[in-house]
């Protein structure tokens, strides 16, 4: 087996920025990432945007651009970078599996940095399976890695700051989403966290004009919507809601859903690792100390894999658990990764202190978190709906979501709980009358990407080395 | 993340199709309804 120092699972902001640090740190480093070229979700394709369509550069702006020395400096250090290649599990003794094309394999490292990012929180609504629904973030997929520029009647619906970002960027490329739909703006809810936001001018200035250029663009707006229901058989045909007390209908040949993004964490809970519960995040992340190092030893988390803060503080994050593996290989002491560490730290703190506002801003309500629609579909692979877990949990007083797996097969399909974890914790807690946290999450187990058994028997099992 | 863009790609059934990339010749067929192991 090869043995490395550091195996990083990601290559965005905080995977690409710990392997840099690790590597100048003088750490024999090993990069997995699904993708097949660095960036993550942020950064996503931007040496292909960069060399065959730089027009495009325009369209996603400088928080994009700001991407390209980053993957510059990455490519240009010593690391082992393994790119379309998917970790199915990291064992406790620091073995990490993969598999690729040319096949599946292992390889050891004595630390171990899971920096697998964010995704988009699930958006039950009615209709939400529909073909010609996506989220904003698939959208914007799209539109990174193939150029890929929607047709047609589009209507956004939801709340945060990458579905404001979608919409700019859509117009940027020539198409005029037919109306916003916002469920979630609470301005109020979030004054009282303003002056961690005002002390980021960075982040204040961007939001402005983000707002700004929509409003220029004449965007049709609809506030505080509820109700939203997706109307189509085959596909989608249009879309429903209450605004301003009135029922509306808006014809679309495409809905984007977006509803914030949560810490990407099912290689984490694989291992095991002690989560809590972000009560302004709405979402359960890994217990971290202020390295980002887990409950297990060897184990770090960094990036918003370990609970959202954004590209740049992940960056930094990356930074501070590439550190302390670097003390922990013994390639630098505790007081040369503590001076190391100092204006990383401080940066970390001075992006993250935005946060907060952010959160409480676009925070979805409880009537989104868990539908109060009964035939809202809320597994997608088992087709669960929400007044289904209801009934589970009320009748037959369900006390969590692994004993609903033995009830309804919930969470049980090929996405294993991604989409609809969140949803039935919301659920149960709502419905039990306690929170989240005392309802916990599904069980995760490796392996967390599909494996065929011929795979497995190709594997070349080392015998554990101590 | 979601699992819902599983198809056949080249004779290989339950494929991820968001990470693949499209080329030239590729025989790619959808997936409906629940995925299935061949015998």
């Amino acid at each position: 087996v090869n043995a490395f120092d550091l195996a990083i699972v990601g290559a965005g902001p905080a995977g690409m920025a710990a392997a840099i640090t690790a590597a100048e740190a003088g750490l024999r480093v090993v990069v997995f990432d699904e993708q097949r070229e660095p960036g993550g979700q942020i950064y996503r394709s931007i040496e292909t945007v960069r060399a065959t369509r730089p027009a495009h550069l325009s369209i996603f702006g400088d928080d994009y651009a700001r991407g390209a020395p980053l993957v510059q400096r990455f490519r240009a250090a010593s690391i082992d970078y393994r790119p379309a290649t998917q970790v199915w599990s990291v064992g406790a003794e620091g073995r990490v599996f993969y598999r690729a094309q040319s096949g599946t394999g292992a390889i050891e490292a004595k630390q171990i940095i899971i920096a697998t990012g964010a995704m988009e929180r699930p958006f039950p609504v009615p209709g939400w399976t529909l073909p010609g629904v996506l989220t904003c973030g698939a959208a914007q997929t799209a539109l990174k890695s193939a150029g890929l520029v929607p047709e047609g009647r589009i209507v956004l619906a939801g709340s945060g700051p990458l579905l404001l970002l979608l919409a700019v960027q859509l117009v940027r490329a020539g198409v005029r989403p037919t109306a916003i739909l916002e469920t979630s703006f609470n301005a109020l809810g979030a004054l009282k966290h303003a002056l961690g936001f005002f002390s980021a001018p960075a982040y204040v200035a961007k939001g402005l004009s983000l707002l700004r250029e929509r409003k220029r663009s004449g965007m049709q707006i609809y506030k505080a919507v509820r109700a939203l229901e997706i109307a189509g058989d085959e596909r989608v045909r249009g879309i429903t809601f209450e605004s301003g007390g009135v029922r509306r209908e808006l014809p679309a040949d495409l809905v984007l859903l977006h509803h914030g993004v949560v810490p990407n964490g099912n290689l984490a809970w694989s291992n095991r690792l002690e989560h809590v519960w972000d009560e302004g995040q709405r979402c359960f992340k890994p217990k971290l100390d202020r390295w980002g190092r887990s409950s297990l030893e060897r184990v770090f988390v960094a990036g918003d894999s370990g609970g959202i803060v954004g590209a740049i503080a992940c960056e930094h994050s990356g930074r501070l658990a590439a550190l302390a593996a670097a003390t922990a290989c013994g390639r630098i002491s505790e007081h040369e990764r503590d001076r190391r560490a100092a204006s990383t730290r401080f940066q970390y703190r001075q992006h993250i202190a935005a946060r907060p506002f952010l959160d409480a801003l676009y925070r979805p309500s409880r009537r989104w978190l868990a539908p109060r629609d009964a035939q809202t579909i809320v597994c997608r692979c088992e087709e669960v709906t929400a007044a289904a877990i209801r009934k589970v949990a009320s009748e037959h007083d369900c006390p969590g979501p692994n004993q609903l797996k033995a009830f309804m097969r919930c969470g049980m399909g090929p996405c294993q709980g991604r989409l609809c974890g969140l949803t039935v914790v919301e659920l149960l807690a709502e419905s039990r009358g306690v929170s989240p946290a005392e309802i916990g999450y599904y069980r995760i187990r490796s392996p967390i990407k599909p494996v065929s058994v011929g795979e497995l028997a190709e594997l070349d099992l080392p015998d554990p080395v101590n | 993340v979601c699992f819902d863009c599983l198809m056949r790609i080249d004779g290989v059934p339950n494929v991820q199709g968001c990470l693949v990339q499209v080329c030239e010749g590729m025989r790619i067929e959808r997936q409906l309804g629940t995925r299935e192991i061949e015998p």
